[in-house]
């Protein structure tokens, strides 16, 4: 059977693009797992510590007016 | 979230990614074979014959009123169909007019111009709903251009209208013009009015018929009308863009210098060969010489290319009075993409006036068979529409009672109506049937 084209011509980016998003759909899911098991080690950290939340809060309210 | 279900989520996830992958695999069609629709029906009008099941409708005429004034030119030629959204259709209609004929009303601008006056030759437009055919708008949309037979859509929604004049100033045919012609102009289906008439100077200048656009790739093959024709093709800088240059090039069958078997060593049906590809240089012609030194380059020589229609990964060339019998052959190009060489096939080739009698335009039909518009020379002609079978079978599809060309055969998007013109007096017709019918 002869047949017509399929037009593919406007899919190239759009084909770029799906298996871009699908690398990252796939790097998300193993990463994720790893991600979590990391959680607990957050506690060692200081970022509940009150001088941080004071410097977030002394960055994040000026830029917050100006913009 | 708890393992068991984030466990759950990504294997959902993955599980879409395989099904998407299914999902995308293209369906195999259901192996037919030919079908031929029976014998053809004289028509009451003394139109068109066509078989029992198609019936037509004529859909604009010679001096219908435009909605910018003018009146719908005569010599329609090549035409594309458009899908332009909302349940509307765009026919994009060339007009093969030369200096002095009839423009069908004035033109306020164009490309080209003799004795100060905006030349006939161009396009017009045709609006109209997908379902009933209702004609909405009809307007001219390209002008100032010299014998636009043929040309092609694009897969990003425009017509290729192609000059088959390479005339100019101090050229034959070309006194009181001002501008050099012989150009592809690039006309969008989805303009409202006349376009700005650009010449798209890097596709070349030469006694242009048609030109089709391989989506895949965005590579456009061009025909040229002569007797001793090259096939060309275009590889843009940048594909879809194709004012912004490119190189064009010249087919050459390994070992086939001449392809119009009109000597007595001959080529057979159905045979393929490998085929390289010939970079030109100064394709702006001002001789008109670019077959002449294409050939000397080791093209192959083909008799009057005409039609050329884009397939599925293969593109099909009329060569209007090629083979033994000067009667007609169809070409069968197949890209490689890279995987492998290119190579062209001689698919058809008439044996009789019955079967095949000069093929111009073409197109593929949704039962997968070609529709080709014969175009005959004679003092009296007897032109029909011709199918052509994947097997390479000729049959008659429809048949012109009046003295003049089919042209411009195209078929809506979703494949329910074959538009087709009448050359002189202009008609647009819209054929309905079984098309999609393909008995076992």
């Amino acid at each position: 059977m002869i047949k017509n084209p399929s037009n593919r011509f406007g899919r190239r980016l759009a084909d770029k693009a799906a298996i871009g998003l699908s690398l990252l759909c796939m790097v998300h899911c193993l990463l994720l797992p790893l991600a979590f098991t990391l959680i607990p080690a957050l506690l060692a950290t200081n970022l509940g510590d009150e001088r941080v939340q004071l410097w977030l809060v002394l960055v994040a309210v000026p830029i917050s007016a100006f913009a | 979230m708890d393992r068991r279900r984030f466990l759950q989520a990504t294997g959902t996830a993955f599980g879409a990614l395989v099904a998407s992958g299914c999902a995308i695999r293209p369906l195999i069609p259901v192996n037919t074979t030919a079908s031929i629709y029976g014998g053809l029906e004289p028509d009451p009008q003394g139109l068109l014959d066509l078989p029992n099941g198609f019936s037509y409708q004529v859909i604009s005429r010679l001096g219908d009123k435009m909605d910018d004034g003018g009146t719908v030119p005569d010599n329609a030629d090549g035409m594309g169909c458009f899908d332009v959204g909302n349940g509307h259709l765009a026919l994009v209609r060339n007009h093969e007019l030369i200096p002095g004929d009839d423009a069908g009303g004035q033109l306020a601008e164009g490309y080209g111009t003799r004795h100060g006056e905006v030349l006939p030759g161009g396009t017009t437009h045709i609006r109209l709903d997908a379902k009933t055919l209702q004609v909405e708008t009809q307007f001219r949309s390209l002008a100032g251009t010299i014998r636009n037979c043929s040309g092609g859509i694009t897969p990003w929604g425009s017509w290729l209208s192609c000059e088959e004049s390479p005339t100019g100033p101090g050229q034959r045919y070309g006194e009181g013009l001002a501008n050099n012609h012989g150009w592809v102009f690039e006309v969008p289906a989805n303009t409202r009015g006349l376009v700005a008439a650009i010449p798209l100077t890097a596709l070349g200048r030469f006694n242009h018929e048609a030109a089709c656009v391989d989506p895949d790739t965005g590579v456009v093959y061009l025909t040229e009308d002569r007797d001793d024709s090259v096939l060309y093709r275009f590889l843009p800088k940048f594909p879809g863009q194709l004012s912004k240059g490119g190189q064009i090039q010249a087919m050459s069958a390994v070992g086939v210098p001449d392809i119009r078997n009109w000597k007595p060593t001959q080529q057979p049906v159905g045979r393929s060969w490998p085929i390289r590809w010939i970079d030109l240089e100064n394709t702006d012609a001002p001789a008109d010489d670019l077959r002449t030194r294409a050939a000397a380059l080791g093209a192959t020589l083909i008799a009057r290319g005409e039609g050329i229609h884009m397939g599925e990964q293969e593109l099909y060339v009329c060569s209007t009075s090629g083979g033994r019998a000067k009667l007609g052959q169809i070409l069968r190009l197949k890209p490689g993409y890279g995987r492998k060489q290119d190579s062209l096939e001689l698919f058809f080739e008439s044996e009789s006036k019955d079967q095949f009698n000069f093929g111009d335009n073409l197109t593929v039909a949704p039962n997968g068979h070609l529709v080709v518009c014969e175009d005959q020379y004679t003092e009296v002609v007897d032109n029909h529409l011709r199918g052509i079978t994947p097997a390479g079978e000729a049959y008659p599809l429809a048949r012109l009672r009046l003295q003049t060309e089919l042209a411009g055969a195209c078929f809506s998007p979703d494949g329910s109506f074959l538009f087709v013109n009448t050359y002189s007096p202009t008609h647009t017709l819209a054929i309905s049937g079984p098309w999609d019918w393909a008995v076992a």
